[in-house]
């Protein structure tokens, strides 16, 4: 069990220094579209989700921590930016982008795999592992921080929005107070959170996609392996995350 | 099938030869061109010859089924396998050679204009070898392996595609192609084939190992 966990991580990372190491082909203009149309798939699209998701995130959280600490709190703004800025919305983001995305990766990767179309890409003088693997997880280290940034947007313009309606404080007023409380380092921080789930999770997706047995049940075990794993992987960076601004006080 | 376990494949002196358990079994002139078959005894056995030979440098694999990619387009097929490692200074037309080559090999002008939208697996199966082959014939590889194209075809179809094929040697005169093909009573006759190497049957050269 030890030593099959212990196999599995090393090829994480070394999935992840081969796409360190071959970041420079994305150059390529084929390459290029791949990864558009990566970012597209597991960003763009994941906004409806994601906007819905940060409305009614914000109202409730803020809602309850009017209700909390009473009106006219500091702690109010200061735990809107703390816990609603800065620790959830890097945390749902994510993990919407694992639901959609993880299982998609992994088993449009497992069916390619399934048909031989690694060997297909080979023969058409194509390196299977930059064409397909690349994008996907430098897709996700791209999406995932634009994701979270319209997460917080919409959470915290809704946070204002209610507290402004349950305390009749003008939304002007609740902003510039936010504002007061939010850290800029923090918010890049956040941003520097999501790039690396977006890599562990994209990392994640592709190894289970594309190590499978070439079997149709490798298709499902590929996504419920990336969906599993990559959810385990957004706790643990966000843990390591918690940890570090403890650290640093 | 102890001897087909134990494939080589090499390329030396622009020779490739192939090995099944240490014996020399198919030694191929890389520059004089012309057709070679190989026929396996099963599935396996060819697949293990194909994967052999593909590890040689130079060496290109043309699929029975026209090694397309099913996820994309036909063009976007074309555009990946003639454009991926091309040079930001190479000036070739590439559309209007595929366009040309697509003709060549005996496609309609307005078939040609519908194909680029279609993906590999809803075109029929000769049409989706001719495409695979139009890319070999525009981007041709120092031999060129036909990987069981035979398999499951009928005989006026399998002519067809042998037609179609000659187009690449009058093409590149001197880039040999080798039909690795399964032991079938229905194995179509190739014309001016150069040599025939059975791999279940002994070795025509002694082999002293």
């Amino acid at each position: 069990m030890r030593a099959a966990a212990g196999s599995r991580i090393g090829a994480y990372l070394h999935l992840a220094w081969f796409a360190g190491s071959r970041h420079r082909q994305l150059r390529r203009p084929l390459l290029r579209d791949q990864l558009q149309r990566q970012i597209y798939g597991a960003g763009v699209t994941a906004l409806p989700v994601i906007g819905i998701l940060a409305l009614l995130t914000g109202a409730a959280v803020t809602t309850q921590l009017s209700a909390l600490t009473g009106a006219d709190s500091d702690l109010t703004q200061r735990m809107i930016f703390l816990g609603l800025f800065f620790e959830l919305a890097p945390l749902l983001s994510a993990l919407v982008v694992v639901a959609r995305s993880s299982a998609g990766i992994a088993s449009e990767l497992a069916v390619m795999n399934l048909h031989d179309e690694f060997v297909t890409l080979r023969r058409l003088g194509v390196p299977a592992a930059d064409f397909l693997l690349l994008p996907r997880i430098f897709g996700l280290i791209i999406a995932l921080p634009a994701v979270t940034i319209c997460f917080q947007a919409f959470a915290v313009g809704s946070g204002w929005l209610a507290t402004a309606l349950f305390e009749g404080r003008p939304l002007a007023e609740t902003a510039a107070r936010f504002l007061d409380f939010a850290d800029p380092g923090l918010a890049l921080l956040s941003l520097a959170k999501s790039a690396l789930t977006g890599a562990a999770v994209g990392i994640i997706a592709c190894h289970h996609g594309s190590s499978g047995k070439g079997s149709t049940q490798a298709i499902s075990g590929a996504a419920i392996q990336a969906v599993g794993t990559g959810l385990i992987a957004v706790f643990m960076v966000d843990v390591a995350f918690a940890v570090l601004l403890y650290a640093l006080g | 099938m102890k001897t087909a376990e134990a494939l080589q494949a090499s390329v030396a002196e622009r020779r490739l030869s192939l090995s099944a358990g240490g014996c020399l079994r198919l030694m191929l002139p890389l520059d004089e061109g012309g057709r070679h078959r190989l026929v396996a005894g099963d599935a396996a056995a060819a697949q293990r010859v194909v994967a052999a030979l593909e590890c040689c440098p130079g060496v290109g694999v043309l699929a029975g089924s026209g090694g397309l990619l099913g996820a994309m387009t036909v063009a976007e097929n074309f555009a990946l396998a003639l454009r991926y490692d091309a040079d930001a200074d190479d000036v070739r037309d590439w559309d209007r050679e595929l366009e040309a080559a697509l003709q060549l090999c005996g496609l309609a002008p307005e078939r040609i204009a519908a194909l680029g939208r279609e993906r590999p697996m809803n075109i029929e199966r000769t049409e989706r070898w001719t495409i695979g082959f139009v890319r070999c014939l525009l981007r041709p590889p120092e031999l060129l392996v036909i990987d069981r194209l035979f398999a499951g075809l009928p005989r006026r179809q399998a002519d067809a595609l042998i037609a179609v094929e000659a187009i690449y040697h009058r093409r590149h005169p001197f880039r040999p192609v080798l039909f690795v093909d399964l032991d079938s009573h229905e194995l179509p006759a190739l014309p001016d084939c150069r040599t025939l190497t059975r791999l279940a049957e002994p070795a025509e050269t002694p082999c002293h190992c």
